[in-house]
């Protein structure tokens, strides 16, 4: 197996609010190939994006990595110095925000945006600099790149913002692309678009991504593996066709039984009932427990740790769901019921 | 036409845009064209006026004084026999001169220190917002004035004093941008790209709040021009014979029963310099107002 080229190794982040500590990610190990394309999933406050952002080591006031480490290129990048991690950022990871409405400076022509993220970590020509950014332009199919230069972001299409996100993006051809919900402002007809030419882009220039999105028809084009977070956790890990064909975590199964589906519409969707637990005070077993209809006693005093389920396929569940019951959304094997939360079961005895 | 423009580093659409924007700001209301052209007038006159007057404005003729208008004196003469329309000239260059240099020292000042506040926070923005806080609680005009008369009546103190009293209001007013432009996207968007912090001031907030303080310079140069003279009808500020307006309207102030051209045109050209300057002001704020919620946060579309 080749090395990867952004290993996570049990990274823990808190985020300190005015009201308490938030444990946004709490102990996740990922791999990123060369070339290759890894989704994470997993709804609002999965610590999705604070993770990608602990990554590059910009997270928000009050927010730390608390232990960890973030491989890349030979090096641990919690360990340097922010001068060091400056010329990480964007020249060997780039990463895509979610908004392109208000990722571009309003006051600034996007010609000269796309110029400075050029700047910022190559000495060349003003000139040298505004061939590159025309040729980027037209790059990610915008029309006449030469007029667009001179425009302001106010002028452009959603579209055509995200466009040239994706051109700042690649401009310097960066060994990893981290794409925070790219399509997310955009619309549907638009979002097919700016996925094709984000994965072409990054075919040619040969980065690898870390596509992060709540949406798993995206992920399922996109990735050729997919992590799934939970509470600041990956729960599991697989490539993505096994993970479609063979969910092996309550929590993936019920993600993929709340997509909607034109083809085979039967029924009405079926959403995870409750809520995600509060990340200031995470329970002491598994956070997916209360939600969960698989769950057993272990469950409740427990966290599992993510384990290997079959090659390449990992779960972090002490009851994981078969094969049969996936189809169904529920436990069917005979005699089974979820486990009682252990406060419920003191107040019986 | 293109490729030469982009060869050249300047997009070929900016300077039409430019002109576009002034014409459709100047017809969108008739006080925004009176406003504008007033104060193109004052700003001709005080780069002209030198030349265009028809004395020295210094020049004594007590064979002239106090000479009421006439086709020799436009605006009459003062009590030494100079020439009122001459003086007025020379006081437009005196006012504009003071202006520009009062909010000069007051904007770059406040509105760095106040990008500075808003960007680093904590102890020192704390400390920063304090010390402006001090600045504005005292009456502005009773601080200047208070400055003023402590460093003694000059024209020089009297700019002085009056950037001390200015500069606060532009620390409040960039800290205030800072704090919501800090949380947007494009900040972050622009650390993602590998930018530093002084980068980002210069390339990103100056120019984000740069608009703002302009209109809040058009607004101040007016209340700057009469503080000015406010603080020399005082005695503060110019001393004699400097043809500062206010200078001139106290000068003459005693004579208002015998010659009231003496006091009167001085202060018609104040009055109505301010007024320009104002209603520039009040039509910048109004047009850029909407337009920066469309630009920046996108409601126009």
């Amino acid at each position: 197996m080749t090395e990867p080229v952004l290993s996570v190794r049990d990274l823990v982040v808190r985020l300190s609010t005015g009201r308490g500590v938030v444990h946004a990610v709490n102990g996740v190990s990922l791999d990123v190939e060369p070339g290759g394309a890894l989704g994470l999933v997993g709804e609002s406050g999965s610590g999705k994006s604070v993770m990608s952002l602990a990554i590059l080591r910009l997270l928000p006031r009050g927010g730390r990595i608390a232990s960890g480490q973030v491989w890349f290129g030979g090096r641990d990048l919690t360990g340097l110095s922010p001068a060091e991690m400056r010329t990480v950022r964007g020249r060997e990871i780039a990463m895509i925000l979610q908004d392109p409405q208000s990722s571009l400076n309003p006051v600034l022509p996007v010609g000269e945006q796309i110029e400075e993220a050029i700047h910022a970590h190559e000495r060349v020509t003003r000139r040298a600099a505004r061939a590159r950014a025309v040729e980027l332009l037209g790059a990610v199919g915008i029309a006449r790149p030469e007029e667009q230069l001179g425009r302001f972001p106010h002028q452009f299409s959603g579209g055509m913002r995200q466009r040239v996100m994706i051109a700042i993006a690649l401009a310097l051809r960066p060994r990893l692309l981290i794409a925070d919900e790219p399509t997310t402002a955009l619309d549907v007809t638009v979002q097919a678009q700016v996925l094709e030419l984000l994965k072409e882009l990054t075919d040619e220039v040969g980065a690898a991504v870390v596509l992060i999105s709540h949406d798993l028809g995206i992920m399922a084009r996109m990735t050729q593996r997919i992590a799934v977070m939970y509470a600041g956790l990956v729960v599991e890990s697989a490539p993505t066709r096994e993970l479609f064909a063979r969910p092996r975590h309550p929590y993936t199964v019920g993600l993929l039984r709340s997509i909607p589906r034109i083809a085979g519409a039967r029924g009405a969707l079926v959403p995870i009932d409750g809520s995600p637990p509060d990340l200031e005070r995470l329970p002491e077993g598994c956070p997916f427990a209360p939600r969960c209809a698989w769950r057993i006693d272990a469950c409740w005093s427990a966290n599992p740790a993510l384990a290997v389920d079959a090659p390449e396929h990992l779960v972090a569940c002490h009851n994981p769901a078969e094969p049969a019951e996936t189809a169904v959304g529920r436990p069917i094997r005979p005699g089974f019921a979820p486990s009682p939360p252990p406060a419920r079961r003191e107040g019986v005895a | 036409m293109i490729a030469e423009a982009v060869r050249d580093g300047a997009p070929p659409h900016r300077w039409r845009h430019a002109v576009r924007e002034v014409g459709r700001f100047l017809r969108a209301s008739w006080l925004n064209a009176l406003g504008a052209g007033i104060v193109g007038l004052v700003v001709l006159l005080a780069a002209f006026g030198r030349a265009l007057a028809p004395h020295d404005p210094n020049h004594l003729d007590l064979l002239a004084a106090l000479k009421p208008p006439s086709a020799a004196h436009w605006f009459g003469t003062d009590n030494l026999g100079r020439d009122l329309f001459s003086r007025v000239l020379a006081g437009a260059r005196i006012s504009v001169e003071v202006a520009v240099i009062i909010l000069g020292l007051s904007v770059v000042f406040g509105t760095l220190l106040g990008i500075v506040a808003g960007l680093v926070g904590g102890l020192v923005e704390e400390l920063i917002m304090r010390v402006t806080d001090l600045f504005l609680a005292f009456p502005a005009f009773i601080l200047a004035a208070a400055i003023a008369a402590t460093l003694g009546p000059s024209l020089n103190h009297t700019v002085l004093a009056l950037a001390v009293v200015f500069w606060p209001w532009y620390t409040r007013l960039a800290r205030g941008q800072v704090l919501s432009l800090r949380e947007r996207e494009f900040v972050l968007a622009a650390r993602v790209a590998g930018a530093g912090t002084t980068w980002i001031v210069f390339r990103h907030l100056v120019r984000n709040v740069l608009p703002v303080v302009i209109v809040q310079v058009s607004l101040d140069v007016g209340y700057a021009m009469l503080a000015t003279s406010a603080l020399s009808f005082l005695g503060l500020g110019a001393q004699p014979p400097t043809p500062e307006w206010g200078a001139i309207i106290t000068d003459g102030r005693s004579f208002i029963q015998t010659a009231w051209w003496w006091p009167t045109f001085p202060g018609i050209a104040l009055a109505v310099t301010v007024l320009g300057f104002n209603l520039l002001g009040d039509g910048l704020r109004d047009w850029i107002d909407p337009r920066l919620r469309g630009s920046l946060g996108g409601v126009q579309e």
